[in-house]
């Protein structure tokens, strides 16, 4: 079971709302340039793998969209641009809050590369990206309620 | 404007004779500056305006019972104004935490008078519950004093975990601006610590070290900033040099 303390619960996120989570890895040594930092995310029975972005040194950051508090497992690994995959972390359950923030620990081992290869969403070199969703904006909503209720 | 809380679990580390003797030498440098006294004990209250009563404290702003305005006192003594603490405080938690938002009243509250200060200051209580939540998320950084005499790393790791959570859960990041070395009275001591946090943790350790000093107890009881009770004391001095270095 995973256990959060309910003093950081954030009250203003109803139940099945969705949040932007904040995924960082940090204490990343000097990447060469062909390589990619990665998240892999599994969602209930969705697989993604989004590309990082740096954010400063030693840092890279990605986001997504998820219904908050909800059992997710990530992993965050490095390929080449060529689609070879060299390091990971290992893979880690957690419940979808506003930021997860994990060290670099890759593993020792490269038995984790099988995993990557029974996904039939990952295919390296060109990988899944997943663009947020975007929230509807408060006009769009105040505009169809003011419709809606004839304001 | 940043708001920034004086923070630390451990009784007895000089949070709230720092947070009112920088919030003096603040004021004495021009800067426009707001103490909230958020600690049950009250005791930046007490410090700043000795046994006096007031109407309406940081209780009824964490519990949006009435308008900031209507809250803040003005000290002569200490040039800055004041948002006084009580023993109600105590209970707090009980009466927030059913409340959507609970975790924000606080940083909410302060929206219609942020504006007008330089620098906002937190004496925070120090139990970790929704109170100090509510000084963090509405802090942009805290500073931690620690007593090198009772130093302990698990104190530290307290908050940085805290500071964490706040981040995970909640969504809002708050700096470590650094960690104020108060009430030394052994350098040796005060070499180790610092080696034990920089090694450790990576903060800054400010360089303007607090002395034990009895002008500190002695302006606390004549209810004025130790730099005007004992100008040349050296706690006087060395609040003042502090409050320099924290400012930029």
């Amino acid at each position: 079971m995973i256990k959060s303390n309910p003093l950081f619960h954030d009250s203003t996120v109803t139940q099945g709302a969705n949040v932007q989570t904040q995924f960082e890895v940090i204490n990343l040594p000097n990447l060469t340039d062909d390589k990619l930092v990665c998240l892999k995310l599994t969602v209930g029975d969705k697989l993604r793998f989004i590309e990082m972005t740096p954010k400063q040194d030693g840092v890279f950051h990605t986001s997504a969209w998820i219904e908050h508090r909800k059992k997710i497992a990530y992993q965050f690994f490095t390929q080449t641009k060529e689609g070879e995959l060299t390091q990971a972390t290992p893979i880690k359950e957690a419940l979808a809050l506003h930021t997860i923030v994990e060290k670099w620990r890759p593993l020792e081992t490269d038995e984790w590369k099988e995993d990557f290869r029974d996904a039939p969403e990952f295919s390296a070199p060109e990988m899944t990206f997943v663009e947020p969703q975007k929230k509807e904006a408060t006009e769009d909503i105040l505009d169809g309620l003011i419709d809606k209720w004839d304001l | 404007m940043s708001v920034i809380s004086i923070i630390n679990q451990k009784g007895g580390v000089a949070k709230t004779t720092t947070a009112v003797n920088v919030a003096h030498a603040w004021a004495n440098k021009g800067k426009k500056v707001l103490l909230i006294d958020l600690d049950p004990q009250a005791s930046a209250t007490k410090s700043v305006f000795g046994d006096r009563e007031f109407d309406y404290t940081s209780f009824d702003l964490v519990a949006n019972k009435v308008g900031v305005k209507q809250i803040v006192q003005h000290s002569e003594n200490f040039g800055c104004d004041v948002i006084p603490g009580e023993i109600l405080l105590s209970g707090i938690d009980i009466h927030l935490a059913a409340q959507f938002g609970r975790e924000k009243f606080l940083r909410k509250s302060l929206m219609p008078i942020k504006a007008n200060y330089d620098k906002i200051i937190i004496d925070c209580s120090p139990t970790l519950g929704l109170l100090t939540v509510n000084a963090l998320m509405a802090s942009d950084e805290i500073v931690i004093p620690i007593c090198p005499e009772y130093f302990s790393l698990k104190g530290i790791d307290l908050i940085l975990d805290t500071l964490k959570n706040i981040r995970t859960g909640l969504g809002h990041e708050v700096k470590v601006k650094g960690i104020i070395i108060t009430r030394f009275k052994n350098r040796k001591v005060i070499k180790s610590v610092i080696q034990e946090v920089e090694d450790r943790y990576g903060l800054k350790v400010f360089k303007d070290y607090i002395p034990d000093n009895i002008a500190v107890e002695e302006a606390h009881h004549n209810h004025l900033p130790v730099s005007k009770y004992a100008p040349r004391s050296k706690a006087g001095k060395a609040y003042e040099a502090l409050a320099e270095e924290l400012i930029l």
